[in-house]
C-alpha cells in the first residue's frame, strides 16, 4: 500500500514538472513573440520619426524662404506705392 | 524498514533540492527575458511621445505655410492694382513699352539675368517650363515683381500638340507646380513655338483649337513682335542688333521681345539692350491684364 502511494506521489510530481516545463516554454515563446513585435514597432516608429523630422526640417526651410519672399514683396509694393504717389503729385 | 524510510526521505530531499534549483534558474531566465522587453516598451513610449510632438510641430508649420500663402495672395492683388495704375500712367506718358519675355527657363543663367534686371529696376516676364529649381525660381520671380507665365512643362511638341487633352494636361501640370510653390495661379501663356508654329502640323487645326480653348479656361496667350533669334543660334552682338534694330525702326506702342533665359548669349547681351532701350526713351514692363495681346497669324 505504502509503495503504491509513493509511486503515485512520484508520478504526480513528475507529471506536474512536465506540465510546468511545457507551460514555462509557452510563456517564453510568448515573451519571444512579444519581443519581436516590439522590435518591429520600434523599427517602424523610428522610421516614421526620421521621415517626420525630414518633413519638419523642409517645411521650416520653406517657411523661412516664404517669410523672406513676403518681406521682399512688401518692399516692392511699397516702391510701387511711392511711384503712384509721385505720379499723383 | 528504517532503511526504506531513509531512502524515501533522501529521494524526496534530492527531488526538492533539484526542484528548487530548477525554479530558481527558470525565474532567472524569465527575468532576463522580461527586463529587456520592459526597457523596449519604455523606449517605445518615449518615441511615441516624440512622434506626437513632431506631429504637432508639423501641423504648426503647415498652418504658418497656409497663412503665408494667403498673405502672398493679398500682396499679389495689391501689386496688380498698383501696376495697373502705373501702366496706365506710362501709357499716357509716352506709350512705348517693351516687354522682355524669357522662355524655357529657369536655368543656370537665370540668376545673372535677374541681377541685371534688378540693376536697372526692369520687370520682365518669364514663361517657364518644368526645369530644375522651378520651385525656387518661381518664388523669386514673383517676389522681385516679375510676371510668371506658363510655357510648357515638357516642351515636347510631339506630345503636347498631339491632342487638346495632352496640351492641357501638360499645361495644368506646370500650373499646379507653380501654384503649389507660390500660391499664384498664372493665367499668362505662351505656346511653345508660338501660336504661328508649324511643328504642330502633324495634328491639323490643333493651334486654332488651342488658341480658342485657352480663353475658355481663363488663360491669355502672348506671342511676340520682336525676335532676338537667340534660339536660332545668334551670338550676343546679333541678339543686341536684332532687338535694338527692331526698336529703332519701330513706331509700335507695345513691343514684346522673345528671348530665352537658357541662352548665355542672351545673358551677355541683356545689359546693353536695356541701357540703349532706356536711352531711346522706352519703358520696360512685365505682362499683366492690361498688356496688349500680341498674337501671330495661326498657321495650323
Amino acid at each position: 500500500m505504502k509503495k503504491k502511494f509513493l509511486v503515485v506521489v512520484i508520478l504526480i510530481l513528475i507529471i506536474s514538472s512536465i506540465i510546468f516545463i511545457i507551460l514555462f516554454n509557452k510563456k517564453l515563446n510568448d515573451i519571444k513573440l512579444l519581443s519581436n513585435s516590439i522590435d518591429n514597432d520600434l523599427i517602424n516608429i523610428k522610421k516614421e520619426i526620421v521621415k517626420k523630422e525630414e518633413v519638419l526640417k523642409n517645411i521650416k526651410i520653406v517657411n523661412k524662404n516664404q517669410k523672406n519672399s513676403l518681406s521682399n514683396m512688401k518692399n516692392y509694393i511699397n516702391s510701387l506705392n511711392e511711384k503712384v504717389k509721385n505720379y499723383e503729385k | 524498514m528504517k532503511n526504506k524510510h531513509i531512502t524515501i526521505i533522501l529521494i524526496l530531499t534530492i527531488f526538492l533540492i533539484t526542484l528548487t534549483i530548477t525554479i530558481f534558474n527558470l525565474n532567472k531566465i524569465y527575468i532576463n527575458k522580461i527586463k529587456p522587453i520592459n526597457i523596449k516598451i519604455n523606449t517605445y513610449s518615449k518615441l511615441k511621445e516624440k512622434n506626437k510632438e513632431l506631429n504637432e510641430k508639423i501641423l504648426k508649420e503647415n498652418n504658418k505655410y497656409n497663412e503665408n500663402k494667403k498673405t502672398l495672395a493679398k500682396y499679389l492683388i495689391e501689386r496688380e492694382k498698383l501696376e495697373k495704375i502705373i501702366y496706365e500712367k506710362n501709357d499716357k506718358a509716352d506709350g512705348k513699352i517693351i516687354y522682355l519675355t524669357f522662355d524655357d527657363g529657369p536655368s543656370i543663367y537665370t540668376d545673372e539675368i535677374l541681377n541685371i534686371l534688378d540693376k536697372y529696376d526692369v520687370k520682365a516676364t518669364f514663361f517657364v517650363t518644368c526645369s530644375d529649381n522651378l520651385d525656387y525660381y518661381a518664388k523669386k520671380y514673383i517676389e522681385k515683381g516679375h510676371t510668371l507665365g506658363l510655357h510648357s512643362c515638357t516642351h515636347k511638341y510631339g506630345q503636347i500638340y498631339s491632342s487638346e487633352e495632352n496640351y492641357f494636361n501638360d499645361l495644368n501640370m506646370l500650373s499646379n507646380i507653380v501654384e503649389n510653390s507660390t500660391g499664384y495661379k498664372s493665367k499668362y501663356v505662351r505656346f511653345p513655338g508660338g501660336s504661328s508654329n508649324t511643328v504642330s502640323r502633324f495634328n491639323r487645326g490643333i493651334m486654332t483649337t488651342l488658341s480658342k480653348k485657352l480663353y475658355e479656361y481663363g488663360y491669355k496667350y502672348y506671342d511676340w513682335n520682336i525676335d532676338s533669334n537667340d534660339a536660332g543660334g545668334a551670338d550676343s552682338n546679333q541678339i543686341y542688333s536684332n532687338v535694338i534694330g527692331a526698336l529703332e525702326y519701330s513706331n509700335r506702342d507695345t513691343s514684346i521681345v522673345l528671348m530665352h533665359d537658357t541662352k548665355v548669349e542672351t545673358k551677355n547681351a541683356l545689359e546693353k539692350i536695356i541701357i540703349d532701350a532706356l536711352n531711346m526713351g522706352y519703358t520696360f514692363g512685365n505682362i499683366n491684364d492690361y498688356t496688349k495681346e500680341i498674337h501671330h497669324y495661326i498657321n495650323n
